[in-house]
């Protein structure tokens, strides 16, 4: 039935593609949601359990390859840990003790608790960006789970990015080492501000760029970098990395130096994603 | 009929390995283009005309999951079915040699548009960074996996060429 039709002339049939994706292109150049929506709820019930499938499957046979690859190294790292374990312990004795010293002082100071618990889901990375340019990542879990657009990501105890696009089975996240990522934040000690940008050519190395800190501020290589109070998407006190190579930019004006993120960005399967979203 | 939901299946299969199986935070940081092997091999085994639908819809996919607006790499994908269909008159089943230098050129194209229109116009202006850790690489992948997909590929085309004919 294809021969039938190609009685048209392949040039015409280009120039009505041409002018499809023209339209296209001009209904979604502000806003893609709306477009998109119905494509996505199909794609949300047929592609997603597909890829969920694939990359649980591999998961397992990876898993059962590590499992006889790895029992002697694990038998070892196994009671480097238990020792490890109690010297943690140990630590969290006396932190427990100081945390309810901490409680007891803020009562009596009256103040809220500052980084409160935020509500957590877990979800699973089900897909990556199809090309080499940028690091967005699907995840299996969407609208019909509770997900917004702009809520956080979390993976261990770091930053991973926040969420772009919702579906109803799956969300799109835009991770932090994106190139197109810019996350206000700020060092932990001293509350400067800086800003954590995303760059392509430092992916191999896994560091991010640290840019715009104070040329007067007091901060030191190996410093606790968090996002700040000031960025609208993120919310704040969340752990991003730790800074190195702070150097002195050439406008003489403002410092920068890399960061070194607390998230495995190369081996991500699980993320939390924050359920509350910052408000302005 | 039977042809369009092959060839619907195979879109989907392909865009389903690219986004899990192959992807970029493995190995180098570098994935193949499934797509472009796809479109090209198609395109020049059936002509202009389905190249450009068929790469249509290869983009129309990738656009509404990763895209920025609808429609970029639709746009994209279909130029590159027509023209890669013009191939087509020339091409022989069993010279290899065609879709190598076509995939080649391709995935230097688009990888080019991609790296124009998205980072070069943020003023990213190392080319020649993005030229030997990207594209050289991606191109060199995607060639190793061309010649591993090529066959199944070609099998797939002759299968439903025969159907096709048994049913006229």
């Amino acid at each position: 039935m294809k021969r039938k039709r190609s009685g048209l002339q392949p040039k015409f049939i280009l120039l009505i593609l041409t002018i499809i994706c023209g339209v296209f292109i001009i209904f979604t150049y502000n806003s893609k949601g709306n477009f998109v929506s119905p494509f996505k709820t199909i794609s949300g019930y047929t592609i997603v359990p597909m890829q969920k499938g694939i990359v649980l499957s591999g998961e397992w046979l990876k898993d059962k390859f590590d499992f006889i690859k790895n029992i002697n190294k694990l038998k070892s790292e196994n009671e480097d840990l238990q020792t490890r374990l109690y010297e943690l312990e140990y630590e969290n004795k006396i932190l427990q003790l100081d945390k309810f010293e901490l409680e007891r002082l803020r009562g009596l100071f009256d103040l809220d608790q500052k980084y409160p618990d935020y509500p957590k889901v877990a979800a699973r990375v089900i897909g990556k960006n199809p090309g080499n340019w940028y690091t967005s990542f699907t995840i299996d879990k969407g609208e019909n789970d509770g997900l917004e657009i702009d809520m956080n990501v979390l993976a261990g105890n770091g930053l991973v990015g926040r969420i772009i696009e919702v579906g109803p089975t799956y969300s799109i996240v835009l991770s932090i080492i994106d190139d197109t990522s810019n996350v206000s934040s700020m060092f932990l000690r001293t509350s400067d501000l800086c800003i954590v940008r995303g760059d392509r050519s430092l992916l191999e190395s896994g560091n991010l760029m640290v840019e715009n800190i104070n040329k007067n501020a007091l901060v030191n290589d190996g410093e606790e970098i968090v996002t700040s109070m000031v960025s609208d998407k993120y919310l704040e006190g969340i752990l991003i990395g730790y800074v190195k190579d702070i150097k002195i930019d050439p406008n003489n004006l403002t410092r920068s130096g890399l960061l070194e993120p607390v998230v495995d960005f190369k081996h991500l399967q699980e993320v939390l994603v924050i359920t509350a979203i910052k408000e302005q | 009929m039977k042809r369009i939901i092959v060839l619907g299946i195979t879109i989907f299969v392909f865009y389903i390995l690219q986004v899990t199986v192959f992807n970029p935070m493995g190995l180098f940081h570098i994935s193949p283009n499934l797509i472009v092997i796809l479109v090209v091999t198609f395109a020049l085994l059936r002509g202009n005309t389905e190249g450009a639908i068929l790469g249509f819809f290869c983009g129309f996919i990738l656009d509404i999951f990763y895209g920025d607006v609808v429609g970029l790499y639709s746009l994209l994908y279909a130029y590159i079915g027509y023209l890669c269909g013009y191939l087509h008159k020339i091409f022989y089943k069993d010279y290899v040699i065609i879709p190598l230098l076509s995939v080649c050129v391709v995935d230097f194209f688009v990888n080019f548009i991609i790296y124009v229109f998205t980072f070069l116009l943020r003023g990213r202006l190392e080319f020649n960074y993005y030229l030997m850790k990207i594209m050289i690489p991606e191109i060199l992948y995607t060639l190793v996996v061309t010649i591993i997909l090529y066959k199944p590929l070609i099998w797939l085309n002759d299968k439903l060429e025969t159907n096709h004919e048994e049913e006229v």
